[in-house]
């Protein structure tokens, strides 16, 4: 299980490397969530991995049993996504306002005049 | 207690009530002014509060140390937020005739508290995770403070910008999620205890490394420097000398808590890398700065220079080491920002920070060649200005541990750094006002800034001993780990 994570995690992580080394913004931008996710994932595994043991406390136990899953990753996670949703809004505004000032979408050609 | 999250507050406060006027600037302009003034009563409030006893702990929502988030006000971090806090009202003042009506209409006001929210909480909190979401915070107020006046810079520097800063954010919530599965906690005082107890777990090394490294590219260190000199001279010129005084030294204050209270003291291989790492961004920064010709350009490749010095000083691993490095990053808000704010009025003046296109400002202002004269050699180290102890200070931690090899870098790049400082104050303070152009007059607030910054720089120079000591005071607590960490999980252990 551990080691399809660690796949995936490798894979994401990859493709994401790959994409942001292109010049076009959006494929920089799809770099980015890639390699976010592939972060978001490897958070996740810290979680512990267990299957079938979902983080719920007994009915008549006070604590979380040692073999159930921690669920504090997840919620790490999910501030994580919340903040690269925000980032990635920005970036797609930044690229869209790129386009809109006549050049292609083209790390290099942007604002070809001032630089 | 209350003084431990006011630092938080105030500027969300003031951040919420700019946006509540987001359409009358005069007004947005006042509230600036008053909870900068505010806040600057804060900070000073919060140095006194931590100047009798060692810390003030906030567990947020009540929930004990290892479980909740801890927000520790210690003397290092109070220290770092009066001078954010002075930064801030020198700042606002200045932005008072060079934000345009445009400007604050787009919201520049929010977004400078925005930042100073995500900064201030980057400063007292310690919790790694916690750490995350305030740097994200104060990253969101510095993207919007570099397109908020758009039309006047160009999107590459921003788009740059975006692009190093997300991928260090990604470092170093990897990291974060490496070390929460082998060490089980984020509490940095937790991680602490449990690796002093039971040593360091599989793991912990790549997981310091992957955050390591994300601090060090938000600090600027060589190899991942290229954007700070291009990021620093996109925005206004007052979001700038935010940008200098708080982004980068935000990256060092997190290098110092992970490398300080996370690794313990055995562990001296990070150290020994930050030292070598230290000593090339030093040298590395001048260099760049050497060839540069536009005045935010030199002074953002000194903001890589001096997070050299702040690094080597960090990486003595010493308690004197500590406070001294502490020392430089406060001289270094205050007096590194304090250029950027005359660099504005050298723009305001000449119409150009271009070296080329200046001159002659010595003789028409002498006031503002007087301001930049005192930064220029503060920077450089000149006594009695802050500059000075601030190397003192180095250079005494540095013959603590016998570490002639640095004395002498931090000596050498000190003369490089006059060197650029002389060569502004030769391009735009002497020689003659190029053909074709007029000088402007500056407004009374920006040099009204200005003074505000220099005056606090020359104060810092002359009460250097006890800043000092206060510094010292905070370095004793962050070394003595058990101390530390019994004080901050206190009612667990």
């Amino acid at each position: 299980m551990i080691v399809l994570y660690a796949l995936m995690v490798a894979t994401l992580m990859g493709a994401g490397t790959y994409l942001i080394l292109q010049k076009s913004l959006l494929r920089i931008f799809l770099g980015l969530s890639l390699l976010g996710y592939g972060a978001n994932l490897f958070l996740f595994i810290s979680s512990g991995m267990r299957r079938g043991s979902p983080p719920l406390i007994d009915e008549l136990d006070v604590v979380l049993s040692p073999e159930a899953s921690d669920p504090l990753p997840q919620a790490l996670i999910l501030t994580a996504i919340v903040i690269g949703l925000g980032t990635s809004a920005f970036f797609l505004v930044l690229a869209r306002r790129a386009a809109d000032d006549g050049e292609r979408d083209n790390i290099d050609h942007i604002d070809r005049e001032s630089v | 207690m209350l003084w431990a999250v006011l630092p938080i507050l105030v500027p969300m406060l003031g951040g919420v009530l700019c946006l509540a006027f987001l359409h009358r600037p005069v007004m947005q302009r006042l509230i600036a002014l008053g909870v900068a003034s505010v806040m600057l009563w804060v900070a000073i409030q919060t140095l006194l509060a931590v100047s009798d006893v060692p810390m003030i702990l906030v567990q947020l929502g009540a929930w004990e140390a290892p479980f909740g988030i801890s927000i520790v006000l210690e003397p290092l971090g109070a220290l770092m937020i009066f001078g954010s806090s002075i930064l801030l009202f020198a700042t606002v003042i200045f932005s008072g005739s060079e934000a345009s009506r445009n400007t604050i209409h787009s919201g520049f006001y929010p977004l400078v508290f925005l930042m100073i929210v995500g900064v201030h909480g980057a400063f007292l909190t310690h919790d790694l995770f916690n750490l995350y979401v305030w740097f994200e915070v104060f990253l969101m107020g510095s993207f919007g403070l570099m397109v908020v006046d758009l039309q006047r810079g160009s999107i590459k520097a921003t788009v740059l910008y975006f692009i190093i800063n997300s991928l260090a954010s990604l470092f170093f919530l990897a990291g974060l999620g490496l070390l929460y599965s082998t060490a089980g906690t984020l509490n940095i005082a937790d991680v602490a205890a449990r690796v002093t107890e039971t040593g360091t777990p599989k793991g912990f090394f790549t997981a310091v490394t992957l955050m390591a490294a994300g601090f060090l590219v938000k600090a600027g260190f060589l190899p991942f420097m290229s954007y700070i000199p291009k990021a620093y001279s996109q925005p206004s010129f007052a979001a700038a000398a935010l940008f200098s005084g708080l982004l980068s030294k935000i990256g060092v204050f997190s290098l110092m808590k992970l490398f300080v209270l996370v690794v313990p003291a055995a562990d001296s291989e990070f150290l020994a890398g930050l030292r070598v790492l230290s000593l090339v961004t030093m040298l590395g920064g001048v260099i760049v700065a050497a060839g540069e010709l536009e005045i935010r350009r030199i002074l953002g490749s000194h903001i890589v220079s001096q997070i050299g010095y702040m690094g080597l000083a960090l990486s003595f691993g010493t308690e004197l080491g500590l406070a001294a490095c502490a020392f430089f990053v406060f001289h270094q808000i205050i007096v590194k920002s304090n250029l950027f704010l005359v660099a504005g009025a050298v723009q305001r003046a000449s119409g150009s920070t271009d070296l080329s296109q200046t001159g002659g400002l010595w003789v028409a202002r002498p006031l503002l060649g007087l301001l930049f004269l005192l930064s220029a050699l503060s920077l450089a180290g000149l006594p009695p200005l802050s500059g000075f102890f601030a190397k003192l200070y180095l250079l005494r931690a540095s013959l603590e541990v016998s570490d002639f090899i640095a004395l002498a870098f931090a000596v050498g790049v000190s003369l490089l750094t006059l060197y650029s400082m002389l060569k502004i104050w030769i391009k735009a303070f002497w020689g003659k006002i190029p053909l074709g152009r007029t000088l402007r007059p500056v407004p009374f607030s920006m040099t009204l800034g200005i003074v505000i910054l220099t005056a606090s720089a020359l104060a810092v120079g002359l009460s250097a001993p006890k800043v000092m000591s206060f510094a010292e005071r905070g370095a004793k607590l962050w070394m003595d780990r058990s101390q530390y960490t019994d004080a901050v999980l206190g009612a667990v252990r």
